[in-house]
């Protein structure tokens, strides 16, 4: 906890409000027995977070362990029970597109959209309150570029089910990223690929990051993925024990899985796990 | 016809290509099937019919089937019969297929309460044939068209309300939060998720609910008929029945069985083709 | 693709072989039926078909008292009540049936579509009529398009009677025909009490009677008007193959149908019993009902050539033939003129059966 208090003053802007900060953050579907995730039935106690603009946090876990829950109650998806999160120092709202969520899941993305529709989808939809003249051709831009920079653009006549789970990943992040946001909450996005498509995805996502400075919350139970990606490293408990820490990853970019500096880590990550 | 989950997996790396040309070989050997099968039979039963001693008042033979048809066709009998229960099933189809939108909505937007009292109404009344109601209906409706569409309403809107609740039921979670997270409104998630998503469902709610109708149509209008100079294919069989025309008869279900082929066909294949088989979210 | 159309053909094929196999066997099935149905008993069956109404009241007694099985002792006799004459006509077509009662034109229409059936018996003459609840309805001319006539269905007697009277009072026989709504008895007389649907209902006993009983209805048209004279309602039809092979089962119809009428005539406090349970009806309006005027049971049988004639002018007959084609051994009122009482060998086995019915009791 004081590792956690200390990490999170280390990366508030002076004098302003940190981009989202949750407070003893406790959450369980317990008490709501109409809940269809109650086999789930997770509990979030006590989480306390704080996350700057253009921060990579990694979130890793046991399985079970609430991580999903988590994101859903920084996304605003969920309303915590006790403590609170606020966005930008308002109290979090309903979700919204300035944080977009990305899923494991490949039906994450509209089966009868191809995959240009999919991703002019997030931004018709982010941009409806700010209508501006000529939005049709600046859509079309935008779209075709980010399709461009996640290496889709030929495919984007393609309907989901067309593409391979790698393909599929890079939609759903060009959706998500195509309308700008200030955080990426992503869910295990990696989980369903083999190696290889991984990695090649993690590298993509650093690309994207190093390119529109979002800042990143990436739930993973991957630690050398955690590793690889994020500056800040949270490591939830078990489902039942107490506290979570929080880890500063200070290793040069781009990191090498191989390097002593990195197993070391690992191997104190593990140990927590 | 298999609806499989809206999650299509496709194995990772597996790409497809564009399939139109395998599709339309597909469409034109089930065409190649149907004809080749229907020729068979027709065959079997002109040679049974001709050479078997069968009375032709229990089966008469093709020709003079033939016969009868075109001769009912030539005199408009047969096309306004088929107008008819085309236009009263398209209506009613229609209007059922309105109620069970009507009520599925209400099953999403009402949360559980509606739900409830949706399950209860379809466990009540689906398995309730339109004809054990016929009484009830020409007590309240009186005789004639209306009580007709009213059965046929019945016989739609509950296969495909089930369907459709059912379809509403599994939208994949995801979808509703990154629907949520770009804010649709109550409105706009009816129109971009839950519509397109429920599509196979209503699609196969609606063959179905095309079936149940035209078996509506015909028992009810076998039962009491309809007055005199406006009835369709039921009234039509009923008709050959009364007068012993069996070759009327027999003209009257080929008439009845082409007209189901044709719009499988034509209608519920073309429009599966073009929506969720295209989407890959049904095969 | 070839190798699945060779399939189908095969499978055709093979559906074909299987009905081919079981058509000469089912064929030999239904002779058997009509010979021996159960040899290792050694006895005939004897298949009747009856339906529902007052009309067919001889019926219900000779079926309660046992009176056929009384005078076919060799002969299992089977019963069966059928909705519609349809049904019927189509269950003697497909063997099924040995004899069955109905009205006159359609067992016309089936006789002229090849049916091989005949008249055995007349079974009830019975006041018919088109009954309406709108005040404004008293003739045919008064017949709106909008108004709806319900009928048990298009070639019935209800149809053929409102047909002559059509082309009696309107000139034209088909005049009305395109305002028909078919229902069965039941479902007419609900949709005219409760003035929905229907403005009239062509019906005959005891609907007829009651629907006039009820309030604010009354009579268009008798069928006696609509004929111009008396006609038989209900008449007893037989395969051609049970009146040439078994006569003693038609003897035995007809003997048992002589001992019902006079048991309904004679014995009319336990007929009431017996038929006021079966109909539902109180015993004092039942026993109003059979003295209506008109309701008469009788074997001979009337207006079968007036029937003939107006069908066949009318189309619903496409080949010509005379009464006695279609009549077999029947009693007609012209005979009946001649000689007040039916075939007087019969009488001293109605006294017979009059006493097997009083040891019964």
């Amino acid at each position: 906890m004081s590792e956690a208090n200390k990490a999170s003053k280390a990366n508030q802007p002076a004098g302003g409000f940190p981009l989202l900060l949750a407070e003893q953050v406790s959450f369980g579907y317990l008490h709501k027995p109409q809940e269809s995730d109650l086999t789930a039935a997770p509990v979030i106690h006590n989480f306390s977070l704080s996350a700057a603009a253009g921060d990579f946090i990694a979130v890793v876990g046991p399985s079970g362990c609430g991580k999903t829950t988590l994101l859903k109650l920084l996304g605003g998806f969920l309303h915590p029970d006790e403590g609170r999160v606020l966005w930008r120092g308002e109290p979090l709202g309903s979700p919204d597109p300035s944080r977009v969520m990305v899923f494991q899941e490949f039906d994450q993305l509209f089966p009868w959209k191809r995959v240009w529709a999919n991703v002019e989808f997030s931004l018709k939809h982010s941009l409806k309150h700010s209508f501006e003249q000529g939005q049709r051709q600046v859509h079309s831009q935008r779209v075709a570029e980010m399709l461009q920079q996640v290496g889709l653009y030929e495919a984007r006549r393609q309907f989901p089910y067309q593409l391979s789970g790698g393909m599929k990943q890079r939609t759903a992040l060009a959706r998500a990223l195509v309308c700008r946001p200030d955080m990426l909450l992503m869910d295990e996005p990696f989980g369903s690929l083999d190696a290889q498509k991984r990695e090649e995805l993690q590298w993509l996502l650093l690309r994207m990051w190093q390119q529109h400075r979002f800042a990143a919350l990436f739930v993973t139970h991957d630690i050398s993925e955690a590793l690889f990606l994020a500056d800040r490293i949270v490591v939830l408990p078990r489902p039942g024990s107490a506290e979570h820490t929080e880890i500063a990853v200070d290793l040069p970019r781009p990191r090498e899985r191989s390097a002593p500096e990195f197993r070391e880590y690992y191997r104190r990550i593990y140990g927590l796990l | 016809m298999t609806i499989k989950g809206l999650a299509v997996r496709q194995k990772p790396g597996k790409q497809r290509p564009g399939k139109p040309a395998a599709a339309n070989r597909n469409n034109l050997g089930r065409w190649r099937s149907h004809i080749l099968f229907l020729a068979a039979v027709l065959a079997v039963w002109e040679l049974t019919a001709r050479f078997s001693g069968v009375s032709p008042l229990l089966l008469p033979p093709l020709s003079r089937v033939m016969g009868s048809f075109w001769s009912d066709l030539g005199s408009g009998v047969l096309g306004q019969r088929i107008g008819f229960s085309l236009l009263i099933i398209f209506q009613g189809v229609a209007l059922g297929a309105a109620g069970a939108l009507l009520l599925s909505g209400a099953v999403w937007s009402g949360g559980r309460a509606a739900a409830r009292v949706v399950d209860s109404l379809v466990a009540f009344l689906h398995p309730l044939p339109g004809i054990a109601l016929l009484p009830l209906v020409i007590l309240w409706a009186g005789t004639g068209r209306t009580a007709v569409l009213l059965i046929i309403v019945h016989s739609v809107i509950w296969p495909l309300t089930t369907n459709l609740t059912g379809g509403i039921r599994g939208v994949p979670e995801h979808l509703y939060d990154v629907s949520r997270n770009y804010r649709l409104g109550h409105l706009q998630m009816m129109t971009h998720l839950i519509l397109p998503s429920t599509l196979p469902y209503l699609i196969a709610g609606l063959r179905i609910g095309w079936a149940r109708a035209w078996r509506a149509l015909i028992a009810a209008e076998m039962v009491f008929g309809a007055a005199g100079g406006r009835g369709g294919l039921g009234w039509y069989l009923f008709q050959q029945r009364v007068f012993m025309d069996t070759e009327g008869l027999f003209a009257g279900i080929l008439v009845i069985m082409i007209i189901g082929v044709l719009f499988e066909e034509l209608l519920f294949e073309s429009l599966e083709r073009s929506t969720v088989r295209k989407w890959g979210m049904s095969r | 693709m070839r190798l699945k159309d060779i399939t189908i053909l095969l499978a055709v094929l093979v559906l074909a072989g299987s009905c081919g196999g079981s058509e000469p066997a089912s064929e030999s099935d239904h002779q058997a039926s009509k010979e021996h149905p159960s040899p290792q008993k050694n006895q005939k069956t004897l298949v009747v078909a009856e339906q529902y109404g007052l009309a067919y009241a001889p019926l219900q007694i000779m079926r309660a008292q046992g009176l056929l099985e009384a005078e076919l002792p060799e002969y299992e006799v089977e019963w069966r009540r059928l909705g519609n004459t349809a049904a019927i006509r189509e269950a003697m077509l497909a063997g099924r049936l040995d004899a069955g009662f109905m009205g006159i034109p359609p067992f016309l229409i089936g006789y002229d579509r090849g049916m091989e059936w005949r008249i055995f018996t007349g079974l009830s003459e019975a006041p018919l009529g088109l009954v309406s609840g709108e005040e404004g309805l008293r003739s045919l001319a008064d017949f709106e398009p909008d108004d709806r006539i319900a009928l048990p269905q298009p070639g019935s007697i209800q149809h053929i009677l409102l047909s002559m009277a059509c082309e009696r009072e309107l000139g034209q026989a088909r005049a009305l025909d395109d305002r028909l709504v078919t229902m069965n008895h039941p479902d007419g007389m609900n949709a005219l009490l409760s003035g929905r649907g229907v403005s009239a209902h062509f019906t005959s006993p005891p609907y007829l009677m009651e629907e006039l009983a009820a309030k604010g209805t009354h009579l268009v048209v008798s069928g006696r008007e609509a004929m111009g004279g008396d006609f038989t309602f209900i008449v007893g039809v037989a395969t051609n193959s049970l009146l040439q092979e078994s006569p003693e089962a038609i003897g035995a119809l007809r003997r048992a149908l002589a001992q019902a009428v006079y048991l309904l005539e004679n014995e009319r406090e336990q007929v009431l019993e017996l038929l006021s349970s079966e109909y539902g009806l109180e015993q004092e309006t039942l026993s109003g009902y059979l003295d209506w005027e008109g309701m008469k049971y009788s074997q001979q049988v009337a207006g079968v050539e007036r029937f003939i004639e107006f069908m066949r002018a009318q189309d619903y007959l496409e080949s010509s033939f005379s009464v006695g084609q279609v009549l077999a051994g029947c009693v007609q009122p012209q005979e009946l003129q001649a000689n007040e009482l039916p075939e007087s060998k019969e009488l001293p086995e109605l006294q017979v059966s009059g006493q097997g019915g009083t040891d019964d009791d």
